[in-house]
């Protein structure tokens, strides 16, 4: 992975706050994912193949996920199942919105939400990964890139 | 001219939609925003096989359709309804970004194509677009 | 061949049969061929008869009569297009030898192609479009094209190309990692590992958007470590990679109003270097058998310590100004005991640097001060009443250092080590700052008050003892005394 690679999946990410919510998200200062779980309450993992293979998954809170939820449905009182679902579109929307620099040969799968802070996502050991934090108002998010 | 388009939108009939993506919060999305245009939602499919049997069944006018989805992806579901009813109306919603996706899907069949993320004002715009209301 | 030649060339086409003959045959290969065949006049036209697989393999049908270079439009990159219309209008000229034009055959192998009817770019192939002069007499009416498909072997030749490039990397550092012997090797990247790992904390703890400042000198002191080291050891694709990545971090330094996405290229600078000390790892894992088999003699390992003293001054008086002789003839490393031999290396590191750094004058102030230009840095070995003794002389005398000197305790083994002691830190981390020439008086006492912290743990892990003392004859002399026997015992 290189610089342009990590700002495609950060203006992507930024993007779809702004679009969404209209209000900015702030990316915060990236750095190397470590052995210790980058996990929150919720997470959505797009598996990537094609010319470029990896996963990317964006984990957050279950706060932050019903504060959205809010605003594209109106609805103060998210389900669980509603949350869980978000997770996952969110993580798909991001990394779809990635294919306009990539291309068609950049290959999303169907989301995978993840569900609680106990697990760690498990990455391909020899493909680094990078941590990008994300606060949008006052609500913390990871983005997790992995990508040869 | 919201106004205006939702008394066009009565003027012709309720219009049966069919709304097709795997993520249920943007179903709901979907059917909440298009609700103001007098629509009758008559299924909505979280998986292309789902899809395409509401199709078949319920013979919607028009469809809002996803291409990431289990089962069937959505540019296969396309191909499909297109081969069932020449003239209805599909709009492609997705995530993916790409020109080829994009241009692939209108080659097929589709009338319009959003992307995600949208805002209510995008989806209704491209909406009244496709439905000849604006 | 040439009776099949001369079969040809007097081949009459008289015969309606001969002629039906020859047009089946003819259609029969354009229709079976693999390869795209096809014709072109002078004008650049496809001629009617083409292969059938033309078609498929240009992605484009009837072609008759379309000029070639147009079809070229869009699928194959430009600067090649111009290249192929001026070599086309050579091969067209009788004048010019056919081989000779054919070795500036452009379209050799090129990668073609295929877009939509949108003009988007789909996929892509190599093809090669080989040309031959068909005659008529003396005049060349016409071109034959021959083109196949050579994705597979374009693409393996790709593959192989970098494999090739990827191992003489490797090589490179296998050659570079090969002269240093290995415990230091091993010590260096522990080093490496450290300094990264710091790094990684810098950036996963910065919270706070105010202390942007600090992180990035934080982040560059690990790297000037991390190439001081390497510089010692003399590794340089780690010195020149570390390079690069100070480079970025300096951008930053002058830079207002950082954001988080300013550091990216620093994260991805550190993945790079975690990538290729992975990397130079494993080839020393490789290579470490050998090594230990053929393990060099006690003698030639101490060597090695005197070499990287006499490397640690060049390249600091270097950076300084400073001329510095150095004398180790009473230094005998070889009594020094293997338990100590680490230790005794990180000492004299430390002092030598410090000598150095606020010790010795540079060459103006040594002339002002009638001294010789170049400044003397001398060690000497003893072994004394079961103590190990180390001496660090040097003629360097700057007043206020003095000062700062005189204001250290010169420690012994009881003293207890004052609060806020480093914890863990090793010598050759303080053996480079980021800013060579501190004038601040503060910044030295601080600086020297670290290392002679460090020192002092040192010692008192072992037992040991450090007196540091003016002389007379103008210079600091510094002397550690280390038990023979373990902590003193």
């Amino acid at each position: 992975m290189n610089e342009t690679d990590l700002h495609f999946f950060i203006d992507s990410t930024v993007n779809y706050f702004e679009e969404i919510t209209g209000e900015q998200a702030i990316t915060g200062i990236p750095y190397l994912k470590g052995r210790e779980p980058v996990v929150l309450d919720y997470s959505g993992i797009i598996g990537i193949s094609g010319k470029r293979k990896g996963c990317i998954y964006i984990t957050t809170t279950k706060e932050m996920l019903k504060n959205i939820a809010a605003i594209i449905l109106d609805d103060n009182e998210a389900t669980v199942e509603t949350v869980k679902d978000l997770t996952g579109e969110i993580a798909n929307t991001i990394s779809g919105n990635v294919r306009e620099a990539y291309g068609s040969s950049f290959m999303i799968s169907v989301p995978v939400v993840i569900e609680g802070r106990a697990k760690d996502i498990r990455l391909p050991e020899e493909v680094q990964a990078f941590v990008i934090p994300i606060t949008w108002k006052e609500f913390k998010s990871y983005l997790v890139v992995c990508l040869e | 001219m919201q106004d205006e388009i939702k008394s066009e939108a009565n003027m012709q009939g309720k219009v049966k939609i069919l709304i097709v993506d795997d993520s249920m919060t943007i179903r709901q999305a979907i059917e909440k925003n298009l609700k103001e245009f007098q629509v009758e939602v008559v299924g909505t499919a979280g998986d292309g096989k789902t899809a395409l049997e509401l199709f078949k069944n319920e013979d919607p006018d028009v469809v809002t359709l996803d291409i990431t989805m289990p089962e069937l992806d959505g540019i296969t579901v396309l191909e499909e309804m297109m081969k069932i009813k020449r003239d209805v109306k599909v709009m492609v919603i997705t995530a993916l970004k790409d020109k080829a996706t994009g241009l692939r899907a209108i080659q097929l069949g589709a009338k319009s194509y959003l992307v995600k993320p949208f805002t209510s004002e995008k989806l209704k715009t491209a909406f009244s677009r496709m439905m000849g209301l604006n | 061949m040439n009776q099949n030649n001369q079969k040809y060339e007097n081949f009459s086409l008289d015969g309606e049969e001969k002629q039906h003959l020859l047009e089946k045959v003819t259609y029969n290969i354009l229709k079976n061929a693999l390869d795209g065949i096809f014709f072109l006049n002078k004008r650049m036209e496809i001629q009617d008869y083409y292969s059938q697989s033309l078609e498929k393999i240009l992605g484009i049908v009837d072609l008759n009569e379309k000029n070639f270079i147009n079809i070229l439009e869009n699928r194959i990159p430009s600067q090649i297009i111009e290249s192929t219309r001026e070599y086309l209008e050579l091969m067209f000229r009788p004048d010019l030898d056919e081989e000779v034009i054919n070795e500036l055959n452009p379209l050799n192998e090129t990668e073609f192609f295929y877009e939509d009817e949108w003009g988007i770019w789909t996929s892509s192939k190599y093809l090669s479009f080989i040309f031959k002069r068909i005659m008529e007499g003396q005049e060349i009416i016409q071109l034959s094209s021959t083109i196949q498909d050579v994705t597979e072997r374009a693409l393996l030749k790709k593959k192989i190309q970098q494999t090739e490039e990827h191992t003489q990397k490797q090589m490179e550092w296998l050659v570079n990692i090969l002269h240093v012997e290995p415990e230091m090797l091993k010590e260096f990247f522990i080093g490496v590992e450290h300094e990264l790992l710091n790094i990684e904390e810098i950036l996963k703890n910065a919270k706070d958007t105010k202390s942007h400042r600090e992180l990035i000198e934080n982040i560059y002191r690990s790297l000037f470590i991390i190439k001081g080291n390497a510089s010692l050891l003399d590794l340089r694709f780690f010195t020149d990679k570390t390079n690069q990545f100070m480079d970025k971090v300096l951008k930053l330094k002058t830079k207002f109003d950082l954001c988080g996405t300013d550091f990216v290229p620093i994260v991805v600078s550190l993945g790079d270097m975690r990538e290729i000390l992975r990397e130079v790892q494993t080839i020393f894992k490789r290579i470490s058998h050998f090594h230990n088999h053929f393990r060099v003699k006690r003698a030639y390992e101490s060597e090695l310590l005197i070499h990287s003293l006499k490397s640690l001054i060049t390249n600091l008086s270097k950076q300084l100004g400073k001329g510095i002789r150095f004398d180790y003839k009473d230094f005998d490393v070889l009594s020094i005991p293997y338990m100590y031999r680490q230790m005794v290396r990180d000492i004299l590191f430390l002092l030598v640097r410090n000598a150095i750094l606020y010790g010795i004058e540079d060459s103006e102030q040594r002339k002002s001060s009638n001294k010789e230009p170049n400044a003397l840095i001398k060690v000497a070995s003893m072994i004394n009443n079961g103590f190990l003794g180390l001496i660090l002389k040097h003629d360097g005398r700057v007043d206020r250092i003095e000062r700062i000197i005189q204001k250290l305790v010169t420690y012994s083994p009881e003293e207890p080590l004052p609060e806020n002691s480093l914890e863990g830190i090793h010598v050759t981390q303080l053996l480079y700052t980021p800013n060579l020439q501190i004038e601040d008086e503060r910044e030295i006492i601080e600086s020297y008050s670290m290392d002679m912290e460090l020192l002092k743990r040192k010692l008192k892990d072992q037992g040991g003892r450090l007196k540091i003392t003016f002389t007379s004859e103008d210079s600091c002399e510094f002397k550690v005394l280390l038990p023979l026997r373990k902590n003193g015992k």
